[in-house]
């Protein structure tokens, strides 16, 4: 129980005049007291019953944001203590404290993958919201993934949070690049949930191996085989307004990354990447989105790019009409991915004739892109000049079927135009995931 | 009256009869992935070193076996010391990589060299790969030069006995060297992890040698898990014994390669070192040319085994020390 007295002594200016004269929170055993009052601050300093009210509210949604607590009963009762000051009144919060523990299993599905996982998550840590999560999953892009992950909010501010990660993952590439990649690190990051975008700033360590080369990896790919250990500072801008991820009708989406790796380490290079997506409601069912993306990435000491660190383009959630990680540079089978890339597609969602089912809709579509590796002595703006006169593009037309959390896609592709390199696939391609271009 | 679909039906007709993509850019000039301009010329042997003393040998003793391997042929080739065992096609170092850029593991770097430098192989290695090798028992049998076959490798003492050589290198001799490098704390920490680990960057450099001594060290401890503790001079004097026997077979210094004496009929390969003078070689000259602070094995070597040392030395003078010199002159 956390009891506090308030120190407000100006006069209201507006409403009711109303101050508190104390709370008292019943049920935070585990809670520090230091986070509750820092939680409840506001409401002490608020001097109308309008802003009382609001703010005693503010802070219940808050302590269950921050995962400490939940079913609240706030009692108000005027202030009845022999120091208690004119229109006062004493709060008392009822509430019972979140499990510390809790387990879950299930089955995810991303971009082209699966993925079942099983975690096990540890609430209110120290007593300040902290929470730490272990888990751990199987799937078929990512072999095997390991994770520690430790939130602390600061300043008792669900919106704020201190990061810690651990972990490691193998990574399987065998299909479009003969190998695996075995990454361990530790990430630690400030994030941020501002009004209008969600930041986040961080710094990464990553222990990556390139290993399991198959017995038919290119030359090029056993020559890229190697250990190294990123060190990078990066940080993240995102905005999103969309009604929703998997397929938005309506708002926009936008989201800044960079990375500048070499503070330690023996990985150099600045990396940068922008995607940007609006969506416009055309009535009547229809609908358009309009996604771009792009990135770069650069070298220090005119050493080569590696390949965790190149972008992949190609396939149904990014350049339809190839096959996946099918455009840009290759060595035999292998995708060696690029340093530059670009990538633009529109699409027309439609009502069907006879189903009418804003689950399952049709789709025309045209992308565009391209990926290309920086030569020595080749500027970005240069390779990026050059991508762009010799576009891999296609369109199509299909259904999708909208589950709510993810989109499938079945379409008719037919590419435009590719460089020798790229892999087309003509006709059917299968899709599922959230994020399509 | 047209049906409805007829457009639609067109439509896809017409589609099905254009090939796409309607363009096709050609690459970029100039683009060439670093592999092709690498297996550009010839063979290519990916191993670790250089070694402990020098830059044209390896300190890792595998390596150093394909390396004199090749020298001792004759062939053309390449060597990159990338010390990186992601590369390789079985996660062990060495591999050759051949000009049609194919990658060849440490085990069938032999059965390659058979089939496509069967003519640069000595004799008696000719012999000690069909025996090895799972070949049809059409592709084991060998001829002279005349075209006539020879005796089966089952028959011919003297590949009976380098099988046996062989075999006692690879099991005795293996494990004291491996012992000497990797489980001799002072040896390890000195000098084997910098030359293993030691181009990673922090904490790899100190992670992936310690996996690597762990790996080793279970590999030493199974091979005497029958004996339960042994202590170290136990292995080197297991080692030595085989080195004696070695000595003894390879007679005095007017022979400077193994199965000389035997070879007198064809002058021309008495010359050619084998499979066995580069494994010995292999073994043997990182322990003897390393500064290690614990040599307790390459003391015993010395002392009670002379003439591998001369061997060595022997090996080194005639097959690297030009090349050596050669590169310094450069």
């Amino acid at each position: 129980m956390a009891t506090m007295g308030s120190q407000a002594k100006t006069p209201a200016s507006e409403g009711i005049p109303l101050r508190i004269n104390s709370i008292q929170v019943e049920g935070a055993l585990r809670t520090r007291e230091s986070v509750v009052r820092q939680v409840l601050a506001p409401a002490l300093a608020a001097q109308t019953f309008e802003s009382v009210t609001q703010a005693v509210h503010q802070a219940c949604c808050r302590l269950e944001q921050l995962e400490i607590m939940q079913d609240f009963q706030v009692t108000m009762d005027l202030a009845s203590g022999p120091l208690a000051a004119d229109h006062s009144v004493d709060v008392i919060i009822k509430a019972k404290e979140k499990g510390r523990f809790w387990a879950r299993t299930g089955t995810e599905l991303g971009n082209s993958e699966g993925s079942a996982h099983t975690s096990a998550t540890f609430r209110n840590l120290f007593g300040g919201g902290e929470r730490l999560a272990l888990s751990g999953s199987v799937g078929t892009r990512t072999r095997l993934s390991q994770q520690a992950n430790l939130t602390i909010p600061l300043g008792a501010n669900p919106y704020r949070m201190f990061d810690l990660a651990l972990y490691q993952q193998n990574q399987n590439f065998q299909a479009t690049g003969s190998h695996d990649q075995l990454l361990r690190g530790l990430t630690v990051a400030l994030k941020s949930n501002l009004p209008r975008f969600t930041t986040e700033l961080g710094y990464t360590a990553v222990w990556r191996q390139i290993t399991q080369l198959g017995e038919r990896a290119s030359p090029s790919i056993r020559q890229d085989a190697d250990q190294d250990l990123k060190s990078a500072i990066f940080g993240t801008i995102f905005a999103d307004r969309r009604d929703n991820a998997a397929l938005p009708t309506t708002g926009y989406m936008w989201k800044l990354h960079t990375e500048l790796a070499g503070i330690g380490g023996n990985v150099e290079f600045l990396k940068g990447e922008a995607h940007g997506q609006v969506n416009e409601r055309l009535g009547s069912g229809f609908s358009v989105s309009t996604t771009g993306r792009i990135g770069a990435l650069k070298p220090v000491n005119g050493a080569s790019s590696r390949i965790p660190d190149r972008f992949l383009l190609g396939g149904p959630t990014s350049l339809r009409g190839f096959r996946p990680f099918g455009v840009g540079p290759r060595d035999g089978c292998d995708a060696l991915g690029g340093d530059v890339f670009w990538s633009t597609g529109v699409s027309l969602f439609t009502p069907l004739p006879v189903i009418d089912s804003d689950k399952l809709k049709g789709h025309l579509w045209a992308n565009a892109g391209g990926l290309s590796a920086l030569s020595k002595n080749e500027s970005i703006r240069e390779a990026l000049v050059g991508s762009l006169a010799r576009p891999t593009s296609s369109v199509g037309a299909g259904l999708l079927f909208h589950h709510g959390l993810f989109r499938l896609e079945l379409n008719l592709c037919l590419p435009l135009t590719k460089s020798t390199w790229d892999q087309a696939r003509q006709g059917w391609q299968f899709g599922l995931g959230i994020d399509f271009l | 009256m047209a049906s409805p679909l007829s457009p639609i039906r067109s439509l896809l007709n017409q589609l099905a009869a254009t090939s796409f993509p309607l363009k096709t850019f050609p690459i970029p000039q100039g683009t060439s992935t670093k592999a092709d301009q690498e297996s550009s010329n010839g063979l290519v042997l990916y191993c670790y070193g250089p070694g402990f003393q020098d830059d044209v040998t390896s300190f890792d003793p595998p390596s150093l076996r394909w390396l004199a391997y090749l020298t001792f042929l004759g062939l053309e080739f390449r060597t990159v010391y990338c010390n990186e065992p992601l590369k390789a096609p079985n996660g062990r170092l060495p591999y050759l990589l051949t000009a049609d850029r194919q990658c060849i593991a440490d085990e069938d770097i032999l059965d390659y060299l058979r089939t496509h430098y069967d003519q640069c192989l000595p004799a008696l290695d000719r012999t000690l790969t069909s025996a090895a090798s799972t070949s049809t028992p059409a592709d084991s049998q060998t001829t002279d030069a005349s075209g006539k076959p020879t005796d089966s490798p089952s028959s011919d003492p003297d590949a009976a006995r380098q099988r046996a050589l062989l075999a006692l290198l690879e099991n005795q001799v293996d494990v004291a060297v491996r012992y000497y490098f990797w489980c001799e704390p002072a040896n390890f920490r000195e000098q084997t992890r910098y030359a293993y680990g030691g181009h990673y960057p922090w904490p790899v450099n100190h992670i992936e040698p310690w996996l690597q001594q762990c790996q080793k060290t279970r590999q030493v401890a199974a091979h005497f898990s029958h004996r339960g503790l042994v202590q170290p001079e136990e292995i080197y004097r297991s080692a030595l014994t085989v080195l004696q026997a070695l000595a003894d077979h390879l007679g005095d210094h007017h022979n400077p390669y193994f199965f000389t004496k035997s070879a007198t009929t064809d002058p021309a390969s008495a010359l050619q070192p084998s499979l066995l003078d580069a494994t010995l070689f292999a073994y043997m000259f990182p322990v003897l040319s390393a500064t290690m602070p614990r040599a307790q094995f390459k003391t015993m070597v010395k002392e009670e085994a002379p003439r591998i040392e001369e061997f060595v030395r022997n090996i080194w003078d005639r097959w690297f020390k030009t090349g050596l010199l050669a590169q310094e002159s450069e």
